[in-house]
């Protein structure tokens, strides 16, 4: 397939300390991959080094054959992190949709719209969302410029079960269009409904590729754990030898 | 009402501006600029040294509240990552978001400096020397110009401390003039020194070098008042770089 974003031996580091190491990743347009791994893992690491806020310390990244910061600027990437509105208490929805699309008349019916719910909010300050309410404005503002790389962080964070279901549903409709998507999440459960391959991401590496089609969620949090005390383990045993 | 305004500014103006509108120390800002008018208005007309004080301290305080505010604003992660993720985002933003500053800075500044020249006592003028009002006028253009280069490159430089950091800054040439001898710094590595400084003294000294008079002192203080900018640009460009290229809060 056409790989959009394409990293090879990447490896960060802050100081002494080993962040992400030798990293190989490869997104495809039309792909929803997922990235798991447990706190302190390098998760946000990577995402920075895919937005290009970071530099790897060797290796590549690159997206539509550009570095990332290139990239980010020229065409624009879709971007969802975990945050309260902080900054933006003041804005409403549809102001801060104005930094994106032209014709907000039309924001109504736009489909990822009216998937997400968001019009009755669309003029409430961000102040008095609910975590979930600003949570899909987020996701609008990630989704209407229709970025060919999109890069979520934790998505599911804040909500319900209903809007979950619709966040995978605006998900599949931009993968459906082209668009590459890269999922980091702590949420087996989610990311194996949305995507089509997990990476398991443990101490700075991918110890782990699975293709959860068709895998029970038990046999999903079982290969997590597995995959998780086996690294740690090596790591541990390593520890002592040296 | 907002995004109906926004949604008719190009697109490129549109991040600037609503930085702008949601930013949330406005009226602070506005009380600042209350008492400044509230003050000139109660200050007797003759006591002159009152109203120059006035106009001494409102346009760096004026620009720490815009400016240091401003880009705090921006600085947020949440913020910042908003703006990033669209196509075209990059340095332009900053320098938008420094000209829309300086516009809010110059419509704050402009009636309270209007109204403290009105309260300048008028004495007759000597013959061959400049009018006290334009004296004034002359100084505090000047000075207001070096307040908000000064503060808008520490602000867009520094991530928190603006007000201490400018004052260090501001207080450099006085810092020279004393340690300077004291070290036995030579007077022209002094005097080069104070080029890294804002042209306080310069600024001080414009309305004299634009009347003819101190002639041994023009080509220092136009020089200064010159280079100054110049050094400011330079600063700012490079604090506007680091923080749209690596935003140290932004934590996606």
């Amino acid at each position: 397939m056409d790989a959009l974003v394409e990293a090879r031996g990447v490896q960060h580091a802050i100081g002494t300390r080993a962040i992400l190491t030798g990293l190989a990743l490869s997104i495809a347009r039309g792909e929803v991959v997922g990235v798991v791994g447990p706190n302190g893992a390098g998760k946000s690491t990577l995402g920075r080094l895919l937005l290009g806020f970071l530099s790897p310390t060797s290796g590549t990244i690159t997206i539509g054959g550009t570095d990332p910061m290139t990239y980010r600027r020229t065409h624009g990437v879709g971007f969802l992190h975990e945050d309260g509105g902080r900054g933006w208490e003041h804005a409403t929805p549809r102001a801060l949709l104005a930094l994106h699309v032209d014709d907000l008349g039309a924001l109504t019916r736009d489909p990822i719209c009216r998937t997400l719910g968001i019009a009755t909010h669309l003029d409430r300050r961000v102040a008095t969302l609910s975590k979930g309410q600003w949570r899909a404005c987020q996701l609008a503002m990630l989704l209407l410029p229709r970025s060919a790389f999109l890069l979520l962080d934790e998505p599911e964070a804040g909500l319900d079960p209903g809007a979950q279901g619709r966040l995978h549903e605006v998900l599949a409709m931009r993968a459906a269009a082209g668009a590459a998507i890269l999922v980091l999440s702590h949420h087996l459960d989610s990311l194996a409904s949305v995507t089509q391959r997990i990476h398991l991401l443990v101490r700075g590496g991918f110890h782990d590729q699975i293709d959860p089609t068709g895998m029970s969620l038990s046999a999903l949090r079982a290969r997590y754990i597995r995959g998780v005390d086996a690294t740690l383990a090596h790591h541990v045993m390593r520890g002592r030898a040296a | 009402m907002l995004p109906h305004l926004l949604i008719r500014l190009p697109a490129a103006w549109r991040p600037p501006a609503l930085l702008l509108a949601t930013w949330r120390r406005w009226r602070t800002m506005l009380a600042a600029c209350l008492v400044s008018v509230v003050c000139l208005a109660s200050v007797d007309a003759a006591r002159a040294e009152l109203v120059m004080a006035i106009l001494l301290y409102t346009p760096p305080i004026l620009a720490l509240m815009v400016m240091g505010g401003v880009f705090a604003h921006w600085r947020r992660a949440s913020v910042w990552t908003t703006i990033a993720q669209r196509a075209g985002a990059g340095l332009a933003d900053g320098w938008r978001l420094l000209a829309l500053a300086a516009a809010l800075y110059l419509v704050l500044l402009l009636p309270i400096v209007g109204l403290a020249l009105r309260r300048m006592p008028i004495p007759s003028p000597a013959a061959g020397v400049l009018h006290p009002v334009e004296r004034a006028a002359v100084f505090v253009s000047a000075w207001g110009i070096i307040s908000f280069l000064t503060v808008a490159t520490v602000a867009v430089l520094a991530r928190r401390g603006v007000a201490g950091l400018m004052i260090c800054w501001m207080a450099v040439p006085a810092v020279l003039a004393f340690a300077g001898p004291a070290m036995g710094l030579e007077k022209e590595v002094t005097e080069s020194l104070a080029y890294l400084a804002p042209p306080f003294h310069a600024a001080a000294r414009l309305h004299d070098v634009l009347m003819g008079e101190s002639a041994d002192l023009t080509r220092r203080v136009v020089t200064h008042l010159l280079t100054f900018p110049i050094l400011c640009a330079g600063l700012i460009t490079l604090g506007l770089q680091r923080l749209v290229d690596a935003p140290t809060e932004v934590d996606p």
